[in-house]
Formats: C-alpha cells, structure tokens, sequence
C-alpha cells in the first residue's frame, strides 16, 4: 500500500494508524495528508475492540475500482464491518474468516490480510477478525 | 417573495428502454411537462437539469430550441432531481423568473454502481479492497437499526412487498408485478441482511417539472399544486454516512433529520400534518430509516406499521405510493423528480388505480452520497 495503514503489534494483531485533531481531539481514519495534514497527531489505535455492524459482499465488486478476483465462478465473498477500537473511533474494514459467525458486540481483532489480485498480485491490508479466531492463528 | 407552484409534469417511463438514449427520455419528459403546463418551450425562463450517465442535461437545449435560457447542470450524487427541484424553487422565489424547468434523466449500465474513490476524495485502497459500494453501506446501517430497535427481516420484505403491489398500479413504474414476502425473502442475498428484491436497482428514465410564480400559476389557471417548501442538507458531525472508512463513537443526526426539519419550519408544518410520502428507498432499509429520520414514526415502531399496512395505499400513511425505487429503479438525474412527479399526480387526483383519496399535503424526500438529503413538500391549492 502506498500510505501507511497500519503497523504491527503483539501476538499477530496491527495497530491502525488514525490521525488525531490538534485541538477538538477528533480521530479520523486513514490519517489525513496533504493540504491541512499539519492538523492532525498520528497515532495508532487500539488493536482491538467490538464489532459495531457488519454485512457480506455477496457479489463481485465491479473493477475498477476493486481488484481482487471477481470473475463469477472464482469469486470469494467477503464480510465488511465497523469495529469500535476503545473510545476512539469506529473503522470500517473488510473481515477475515466465516462471516457466518458474525454478531453485533463480540470482539474483534485488528490483523492484516492478503488477497489474491485479478492480475496475478497479492494484495495486503488491515481487517478485522473475530477475537479467539485470530488468536488461535 | 413570490409563492411557487408546479405547473407542469411529464415523465418517461422507468425501466429499461433499448433504443432510446437517456438524452430522449429527458427530451420526451419535457415536452410532456410543457404540453401538461400548457406553456410553450419559449416561455420557459430557467432550466436546471441532471443526468450523472447520460452526458450534460443541458443538452436538452438543441433539441427544445436555443432560445438561449439560463441553464444550470445539477450534480447531487442520487439527490440530483431533488437538488434541481430546490435549485428551480429558489429561482422563481427569488423574483428573479416566473417560470423555471427543473429535468432529470438518466441510463444507467446494469448492476451496481462503481463510483471512483478519487471523486469522492477517498484512497485508491478503499475501492482496490472492495469497500466502495454503497449496498455494504445500506447493509450495515440497517444490520445495524434492526440490532437497536428490533425490526425484523419479515419487515424488510413487507416494504418490497408494497412496493411491487404500488407498481403494478403505477404506469411508469418499471416492476409491475406482485412478489409475496417468501419470494423477497428467499431471493438471492445481495448484502446481508439485503436480499436481490429488497434492492432497488440502477434503470432509466426521464423527469421534467415545470415550476412558476403564483402570479403566472394563476395567468395560467394552474394553481393545483403549490410547493410549499423546499430544502436540502448536507451530512453533519456524528451521522453514519456512506464511503466512511471511519466514524466517531457518538452516532448523532442525519442529513434527512436535518433537511426535514427545515422543510417544515419553512412549511410551518410538522409530520403530522402530512398526508402521503415519497421517501427514498434504495432499499427496504431506507425506507424503515427514512420513516423515522423523517420524523413520521418513533425508531422501532415501523415493524408494526408495516405489519398493520399502515404504509400501503389505504392504509393510514401511504408511503411511496408508485412503488418508489424499487419498483421504478433508480435513473439518478430523474429519480427525486419522479417522487415529486407522483406527489403532483396524487394530489391533482390524477393517480387512478392508485389514488389515495383527499391527500393534500405530500411529502418527498431523496437521499443521496455522500450523505445529503432533499426534500420538497406540495400542498393541493
């Protein structure tokens, strides 16, 4: 990726990097750059927290912009959720693992995943996965 | 200021027409809503048109005549009828025109949307992972209501249910069939809890609305439809809006709670005195949502609303009495004008199979990314 997303932490998990507002104190995700950036204090979230709301990509995403596999036969839906990390800010993310075992309010870690691109690549970013499956890992 | 009524309505059907290019369905919508406000293209004074497929809606002009208008092309993402109705209403109100043309049109490609996260001042990450859709929106906000207020999927399918039954009785409506809640339920799940019929889908089709001063609406002898108020809001602080890659932890108001409370303080009128609504409904969800963001039931009461046919023609509150987006498909510059279409034809008295008998006060509201909301309200005169 070409803007730092996240940064590694214990035990498999990452810490997401969010910027900071100097004075209001209100924390924005991926942390913001270019004109006004000198307003915000990098900093990294907790790495886990409580699954807001989610859903499941159940059709291939048109590309662009998306660049995993999406021909109709090779096609792996995948769930995408909003996770509370702390007190801080709630992020939206893709989920790793059997969307089947989703609910509201359990808990969730902060990881990073790797998908296969249309193109032959890999592609690496954060998700989120369910607390003791991640552990497990 | 002048009062503003709408004088003039036309549409092309929704749906899917092979043949014609979005630029026709918009010409045709027009020349209907002049013959309907029985004005001739020359009198119209200011135009405000949208079209986010089908090329600039100003290209209108060649076909209607170069008469050398005031024309404004409107981009509001899925608000874009709705932002030219305002845009048109502000016009007239102002003094500045008597008579004003607000049109959409649009023809869409099949399938979802795929808007590019640049326009949206978003990373190419977000969509290269497949974040950039706006169902995984629409899921997760109503995953979500249904987690806080105890709605039911059951509910979700009775709001596609109306929807088809509304378009069957509605000519320009694209589905015209009656689908039963088990068909609903048991189609293909899109994005959970989101099944493929609780979806509206991208279609085409052409609004036109002709707008005038009270002293040309009486010139004329149209003074059947006054619009009463008209606003537009933007997405505050707190609200859950579409293409977030984060929010805060407080969830505060919405653009929709917003532009309706300023839609009826304009108005000097309050839910309750509304008669019928066209709410959006990108989806089942939004409509459950947008029931309460409009201010027309407390969160959690729409299980029982909809249980009880509250929101059906007949019932106590009619809402999107055309079959609304999923019956009609969404063709994004057309569609709020299509809301205001239908609130014009049911209080004219004009709905037929569909009437709804002594509406007065009709309400409409559209909502659009990256999180604003228009809405518009139409008293009979």
């Amino acid at each position: 990726m070409r803007n730092e997303l996240f940064v590694d932490d214990q035990g498999g998990r990452v810490r997401i990097i969010a910027g900071k507002k100097r004075g209001t104190g209100q924390i924005v995700f991926p942390l913001p750059q270019g004109v006004g950036e000198a307003e915000y204090e990098r900093i990294e979230l907790p790495p886990s927290g409580t699954l807001w709301t989610y859903t499941v990509q159940r059709i291939p995403p048109k590309n662009p912009p998306f660049v995993g596999i999406n021909s109709p036969h090779q096609y792996q839906p995948f769930a995408v959720g909003y996770v509370r990390l702390g007190d801080e800010a709630m992020i939206e993310g893709r989920i790793a693992g059997d969307p089947a075992s989703l609910q509201i309010g359990m808990p969730m870690d902060c990881v990073a995943i790797s998908f296969p691109t249309a193109d032959g690549a890999e592609m690496t970013t954060y998700a989120f996965a369910p607390a003791n499956e991640s552990s497990n890992s | 200021m002048s009062d503003v009524y709408v004088i003039g309505a036309g549409i092309h059907p929704f749906g899917r027409h092979d043949g014609k290019t979005g630029l026709d369905l918009g010409v045709e919508a027009t020349r209907l809503a002049l013959k309907d406000g029985g004005i001739e293209w020359e009198d119209v004074q200011a135009a405000f048109g949208g079209s986010s497929a089908s090329g600039n809606a100003d290209a209108v002009l060649p076909r209607m005549g170069l008469t050398g208008i005031q024309f404004i092309n409107v981009s509001n993402g899925c608000a874009t009828g709705g932002s030219s109705v305002l845009s048109a209403y502000w016009a007239i109100k102002a003094g500045a025109f008597d008579t004003a043309l607000a049109v959409g049109f649009d023809k869409h490609d099949r399938g979802s949307f795929n808007p590019d996260p640049v326009k949206y001042g978003l990373p190419q990450w977000y969509g290269e992972t497949g974040l950039m859709l706006t169902t995984q929106f629409f899921a997760m906000k109503i995953q979500r209501y249904m987690h806080d207020y105890g709605i039911s999927a059951r509910a979700l399918a009775g709001v596609a249910v109306k929807a088809f039954e509304n378009g069957s009785r509605t000519p320009h409506a694209w589905r015209r069939t009656p689908m039963d809640v088990e068909t609903v339920l048991n189609s293909r799940m899109i994005s959970d809890p989101l099944t493929q019929y609780m979806f509206c889908s991208p279609s085409e089709g052409g609004v036109a609305l002709i707008l005038a001063s009270e002293k040309k609406a009486r010139e004329l002898g149209r003074t059947q439809v006054k619009l009463r108020a008209a606003a537009i809001k933007t997405r505050p602080e707190n609200s859950f809006e579409v293409f977030s890659p984060s929010l805060s932890v407080e969830r505060g108001e919405t653009p929709t709670v917003l532009a309706a409370r300023a839609a009826f303080e304009k108005a000097g009128l309050g839910p309750e005195d509304i008669d019928i609504a066209q709410i959006q409904d990108t989806e089942s969800g939004a409509e459950v949502m947008h029931m309460a963001e409009n201010g027309f039931c407390r969160d959690g009461e729409q299980e029982q609303w909809i249980a009880d046919g509250y929101t059906a023609i007949g019932g106590r509150f009619p809402i999107n009495t055309d079959g609304g987006c999923i019956a009609c498909g969404e063709p994004i510059g057309a569609s709020g004008l299509r809301q205001v279409y239908e609130n014009v034809l049911q209080l004219r008295g004009q709905a037929d199979q569909r009437q709804v008998e002594g509406a007065r006060l009709a309400y409409s509201q559209v909502y659009g990314a990256p999180g604003l909301s228009a809405v518009a309200i139409l008293e009979r005169g």
